[in-house]
């Protein structure tokens, strides 16, 4: 990120402050959360920065210096949000993140809402798709880290897989259109259409989305063709404390600068509640399009493997408070990639032509004070390819405090 | 970290085994720490149906000390706020539900009200 990010979301939220004093907004909404998150890697399976170099127990220089694995170590995750309600129809958001790569400017938008089914956002916001992302804040989930198909960069060999299917969460700019409707009172519709700037790749040979590029200064396309997408949702009340959501959502555009390859993502969710446990799976699928005019650059025959990557991922968990203070979460999530990768000289990427991870997760988050938690979480890593040490199995383990306010 | 791809087996079962007591610890000590939420069996009995329906339907996106540690007292603050949530995506929260939620929301913004003028009378 440049220099001129931070200024560029700081003065942003100045500006929306200054906005909403200068309209005598009727309410005005500030709240934050901050999470430090402790990975510690004690067993081998990753593969992350192989080209830099490290020192063993035994004093030899080994590849893989720092994060051989991952992001092992402190990570923090704060968040400002600032809601301003300027009328009945009119009110803002401006939400800024510090994370892993500085700070972003994760929301700042107008909503237009001319009723409950038609409202016109306008600004930078992720765009409406699956059912995590509205949870994507550290203080709105109880693990430590995200499910794989929302994975940003905490998952074990990153590098080698470009993280999970739809990093989460995807600021963009651009419109939505959104709405709900109530049929009676046990039925509830959602439903968004819109269009963004889409993903971007600066490769002149793209072979995946750049999600770095893509939230990195100039905010601005890289082609002239917007990425559009829509999702619909149903709500359904299963009793006084009971309900279930099942959605699914659809995304699609260009990601090269020739506007000639074309990203595709799919999903489907469900959220079941009842009483104060919750059930949810998703399930998403991305197709990428590939540039193979130079089958040379490639570790598998291009004629084999086509001109696209699939990447497909989902999660179930359970979360289950067990005490005032204490919730259990139980997560199993996984990805799954079919397709071609760019060769490494060394042979040392762990993937093939069809690669997956299955990740088993158990945590508890348990709270020392109202707002204030503590989560915990262990990882069991199962990966279809070795490393170049063998290994296809990890563990990883979370310790994090998270505070909203 | 040993980036030379062997394991730290003590370490690592250093901290499995920390964790595991810490959730065993908790569980076996329920009165342990503090609710996100409310204690429900401290609560009148004519409050505690409509806490029901706001804690399960406002901690499905959020953790229910969001709300709780807001410091909102004002009806007319709740009633806007509560809609707002109610219009987002996948709530659950219909306009039958506000009803109950609002009622919860008042006596627990009037107790806070009590609350805060206590501390302003003991200083």
């Amino acid at each position: 990120m440049t220099r001129g990010a931070p200024l560029a979301s700081w003065l942003a939220a100045l500006a929306i402050l200054l906005v909403a004093s200068a309209a005598d907004a009727v309410d005005r909404n500030f709240a934050g959360s901050v999470q430090v998150d402790y990975l510690l890697v004690p067993t081998s399976g990753g593969n992350l920065n192989r080209d830099t170099t490290g020192t063993s127990a035994s004093g030899a220089t080994v590849p893989g210096g720092n994060g051989w694995y991952g992001f092992d170590g402190f990570t923090l995750e704060a968040t400002e949000k600032l809601a301003v309600d300027v009328s009945d129809h009119l009110s803002a958001n401006v939400k800024v993140c510090f994370g892993c790569h500085g700070f972003e400017l994760d929301m700042a938008y107008a909503d237009y809402r001319v009723a409950d089914e038609l409202n016109v956002r306008a600004g930078r916001f992720s765009p409406t798709f699956g059912a995590f992302n509205l949870r994507h804040d550290v203080a709105n989930h109880k693990l430590s880290d995200k499910p794989l198909p929302y994975d940003m960069g905490r998952m074990l060999r990153l590098r080698a897989w470009n993280l999970g299917v739809l990093p989460s969460p995807f600021p963009d700019n651009g419109v939505e259109i959104n709405g709900t409707h109530w049929f009676g009172d046990d039925t509830q519709i959602d439903y968004a259409v819109y269009a963004v700037q889409g993903f971007r790749s600066g490769d002149a040979h793209p072979v995946d989305l750049d999600f770095t590029l893509s939230r990195t200064p100039y905010y601005v396309d890289d082609n002239g063709f917007p990425s559009v997408g829509a999702r619909l949702a149903w709500t359904q009340k299963l009793g006084a404390l009971s309900d279930v959501t099942i959605g699914g959502s659809g995304m699609y555009g260009t990601y090269d600068p020739g506007n000639s390859l074309s990203y595709a993502i799919v999903g489907g969710d469900i959220s079941l509640r009842l009483a104060l446990t919750n059930v949810r799976l998703e399930y998403l699928v991305r197709r990428t399009q590939i540039d193979v005019t130079d089958p040379a650059r490639f570790a598998l025959p291009v004629s084999a493997t086509g001109d696209a990557v699939f990447k497909h991922g989902a999660y179930v968990e359970i979360e289950q408070p067990l005490s005032p203070a204490l919730d259990l979460m139980a997560r199993v999530d996984g990805l799954y990639r079919v397709g071609n990768f760019v060769a490494d000289p060394e042979d040392e990427v762990p993937l093939r032509r069809r690669s997956s991870i299955v990740r088993y997760t158990l945590g508890a988050s348990y709270a020392f004070e109202r707002g204030f938690r503590l989560k915990l979480s262990t990882e069991l890593w199962n990966f279809s390819d070795a490393d170049d040490d063998g290994h296809t199995l990890a563990v990883g383990l979370h310790a994090a405090f998270v505070a909203a306010y | 970290m040993i980036p030379d791809g062997r394991a730290r087996p003590v370490r690592a079962w250093l901290v499995i085994a920390s964790a595991v007591a810490f959730v065993l610890a908790v569980v076996g000590c329920p009165s342990a720490g503090r609710d996100d939420g409310l204690d429900v069996t401290k609560l009148p009995s004519d409050v505690q149906g409509d806490y029901a329906v706001f804690a399960q339907r406002c901690s499905k996106c959020h953790s229910l000390s969001r709300p709780l540690e807001s410091g909102i007292t004002e009806d007319a603050y709740w009633v806007a706020y509560v809609a707002k949530m109610r219009r987002q995506p996948g709530s659950g929260i219909s306009r039958q539900d506000e009803v109950p939620i609002l009622r919860f929301l008042h006596y627990y913004s009037a107790g806070q009200l009590t609350r805060d003028d206590a501390k302003e009378g003991g200083r």
